[in-house]
């Protein structure tokens, strides 16, 4: 998942297993879903386009659900966009791609087959990518992993949650407690914290423009790509914050919602009533469901 | 051999005594299943290990931070959630 990973649970001697136990399963997903580890599964499937490709169970439901919300999404949601990403300068670490001098525009962009047109058998276990798909299930992944793991505490503690990187999942409360706080960070200076969202069960996630962001040949780029240019998404907000009581559903929808803007909110709406969302702009303002109101503390600007 | 018999008497009694301590030791430590009727009340969640913070999210290894709730380490920092995108 390439960050940082916070595991809390209630409970003592049996937490303290669960934690561990929750610790193993998310290092095993990562080692499966990695596209920087060329043994993974993951990279085994891309260097197989073209062929039928037995996969392991995760697997195949995690990329089962990707094609569920690449199609619901109308294409927003896709796992293909890695060509982009490399074509617009993102195509090694991002510590050296920031320390680069890209001076070389992005080159033209090609035709490459849609995502949907990767074709999974069920039955049998197995994948086969059209060639020229390269799949990267970098954020869903890691909403799927938290889930994952989220699952497992639950036969150790009442009361646990599962930070990876900013998407997170909280089940029950902390004795004596009557929320979770999480802390939004100012996208404008993520040292510094804009809000406080008080939340019950459930999961929170955040895309941002502003976290990985380089320049190519003079222009300003981000890692979001809109699927509709291949280019770094326009967007109209900073960043996007969804609480869903699914995170691969959070992970998604903070990304279709910063890249679409307010026009994809009434279907998004529509179709997972139970979100909620909070998007910073460009002057530090907090927009987003009236619900969350009543749970959001703003700090002092 | 008089002597010889009460020694490995006063050795195999002794070694008993020290078994049964031992598991009865071990026994009484071992962890149960979290009872959801009688959580203990705490406030706080200790840091179990240390935290690396990443600055680069592609190549470094990850940081881990494990907290479980512990009622005689109420002093310790609170778990801290933040979020802000990846």
């Amino acid at each position: 998942m390439n960050t940082s990973t916070l595991l809390a649970a209630e409970g003592e001697g049996w937490a303290q297993q669960g934690l561990l136990a929750a610790q193993r399963s998310i290092e095993a997903n990562e080692r499966r879903f990695s596209r920087f580890l060329p043994e993974s599964e993951l990279s085994r499937l891309n260097q197989s386009a073209g062929q039928w490709v037995t996969v392991s169970a995760e697997m195949l439901d995690l990329l089962q659900q990707s094609v569920d919300f690449y199609r619901e999404t109308e294409g927003i949601f896709d796992p293909s966009i890695l060509p982009d990403l490399k074509r617009v300068g993102y195509d090694r670490t991002m510590d050296e791609v920031r320390a680069d001098d890209l001076s070389t525009p992005a080159s033209i962009r090609t035709e490459r087959p849609r995502f949907d047109q990767m074709e999974l058998d069920l039955a049998r276990g197995r994948v086969r990518l059209p060639r020229g798909l390269e799949v990267d299930l970098g954020g869903i992944a890691k909403g799927w992993i938290v889930e994952q793991a989220a699952s497992l505490l639950d036969a150790y503690a009442g009361a646990h949650a599962v930070n990876a990187g900013g998407d997170m999942i909280f089940t029950g409360l902390p004795e004596g407690e009557d929320n979770w706080t999480v802390y939004l960070e100012d996208p404008r200076h993520p040292s510094e914290m804009l809000a406080e969202l008080n939340v019950k069960a459930g999961a929170v996630a955040t895309s941002s423009v502003l976290k990985r962001a380089w320049t190519q040949a003079g222009q300003a780029r981000h890692h979001l790509i809109d699927p509709r240019t291949g280019e770094p998404a326009q967007t109209d907000w900073l960043s996007v914050t969804v609480t869903a009581p699914r995170l691969t559903v959070a992970e998604v929808y903070a990304k279709v919602l910063l890249i679409c803007g307010e026009s994809a909110l009434e279907k998004a709406a529509a179709l997972h009533p139970e979100m909620r969302y909070l998007a910073v702009e460009a002057s530090g303002n907090l927009v987003g469901t009236a619900a969350h109101r009543p749970n959001l503390v703003q700090w002092l600007q | 051999m008089k002597a010889f018999k009460s020694v490995l008497r006063v050795w195999l009694a002794a070694t008993s005594a020290v078994i049964f301590l031992a598991t009865w030791v071990i026994l009484g430590h071992s962890p149960n299943p979290i009872d959801s009727r009688s959580h203990t009340s705490v406030a706080s969640l200790p840091t179990i290990a240390p935290f690396q913070p990443l600055s680069d999210e592609d190549a470094r290894p990850f940081g881990w931070q494990l907290f479980s709730q512990n009622n005689r380490q109420q002093q310790q920092p609170r778990a801290r959630f933040v979020t802000g995108g990846s």
